[in-house]
């Protein structure tokens, strides 16, 4: 399917709410005979694929207990500023499947652009206003440090660097990330959300730490291996 | 999908042509547990790569196709399995 430059904008407002083409990639089994891409490289495609279908979930009208434990600032009262702009809404499909209620968000740091936390069904999203972290976690994640968004390549971030955000309990202290080099970084936490980038040729964070009501805490940080070396396209 | 790879997620059948003009990508691992993966979007041009985010069990390319789709760039879509273990990982494309 091709579409023409001309009113292609109108074509987008009317096909995002539609066709959605899931495909099954790679069965283990048939993965022996298969070509697998390298990271950096377009090669044939011969997985076996089919469609389906995910539906949607209802959007939450509520904070859950849980969320609500580990990010007590969707409880309080809403201002203005908790008020995300149409544009960071208009193209926020992905969420959908969770049950994302931008109206119960709020606002928990202007660094950069500004970054929302959102109640769904039973986990909270991230999203921040310049593309740059987009993510939902369970409080279960929250709770392991596994609420994790590792961005290699994406239009928001230099092509020089990588993102590392996420989020922890907002009662998480001595937040801090190790690299691969042993060196320790510090991680500001604003209302359990961080953002970190990193020179992509230098060392990568390995892992994160924490601490509650002082237990240690750590989670590793999944950045891909071949993170290093990845040629990413400029911002357009 | 083998441990830390990724792969095309149109085979060349007449789902190829979403290996061409698509707004969202998106990986997502079906099982239970948790799994790592990526959505690994490509330039077609060039091999450059447009979109390369990694979460857990579902990451999708949210908005950084929007640019490519509005000036009708091909791109090629991938979903990948960045954790040490062989999975099974489901490819979303959206237009």
């Amino acid at each position: 399917m091709k579409f023409a430059t001309k009113d292609l904008r109108t074509r987008r407002r009317m096909v995002v709410a539609g066709t959605v083409v899931a495909v099954v990639v790679a069965a283990v089994a048939v993965l022996a005979t298969t070509a697998v891409s390298s990271r950096n490289k377009v090669h044939p495609r011969r997985h076996t694929v089919h469609v389906a279908q995910r539906a949607k979930v209802a959007v939450a009208s509520s904070v859950s207990s849980d969320i609500a434990s580990d990010f007590p600032i969707l409880t309080r009262t809403a201002t203005a500023s908790d008020q995300l702009p149409p544009t960071a809404t208009a193209t926020w499909m992905p969420e959908q499947r969770v049950g994302a209620n931008a109206s119960l968000a709020r606002l928990a740091s202007s660094a950069e652009g500004a970054t929302y936390l959102i109640p769904a069904q039973t986990s909270v999203c991230v999203k921040n206003t310049t593309g740059a972290q987009n993510f939902c976690a369970s409080a279960t994640e929250v709770q392991a440090g596994q609420a994790q968004e590792v961005i290699v390549c994406a239009p928001a971030v230099p092509s020089t660097d990588i993102q590392v955000s996420g989020l922890l309990p907002s009662s998480a202290t001595d937040v801090s990330f190790t690299l691969t080099n042993g060196t320790s970084v510090p991680v500001t936490l604003e209302s359990g959300t961080y953002a970190a980038r990193f020179a992509r040729s230098g060392s990568l964070p390995a892992s994160i730490s924490w601490s509650i009501a002082g237990a240690s805490h750590s989670a590793p940080i999944d950045v891909p291996g071949g993170a290093s070396s990845e040629s990413c396209q400029p911002t357009p | 999908v083998p441990a830390n790879t990724d792969c095309a997620i149109s085979p060349g059948n007449p789902w190829d042509y979403w290996n061409g003009y698509f707004l969202f990508n998106a990986a997502e691992y079906p099982g239970a547990g948790t799994v790592n993966v990526c959505e690994h979007t490509y330039d077609r041009g060039n091999g450059d790569t447009v979109s390369d985010r990694c979460g857990n069990n579902y990451k999708s390319s949210e908005t950084d196709l929007e640019y490519y789709w509005d000036h009708s760039i091909e791109l090629s879509g991938h979903a990948g399995n960045n954790s040490s273990t062989s999975h099974t990982i489901d490819g979303r494309v959206t237009t």
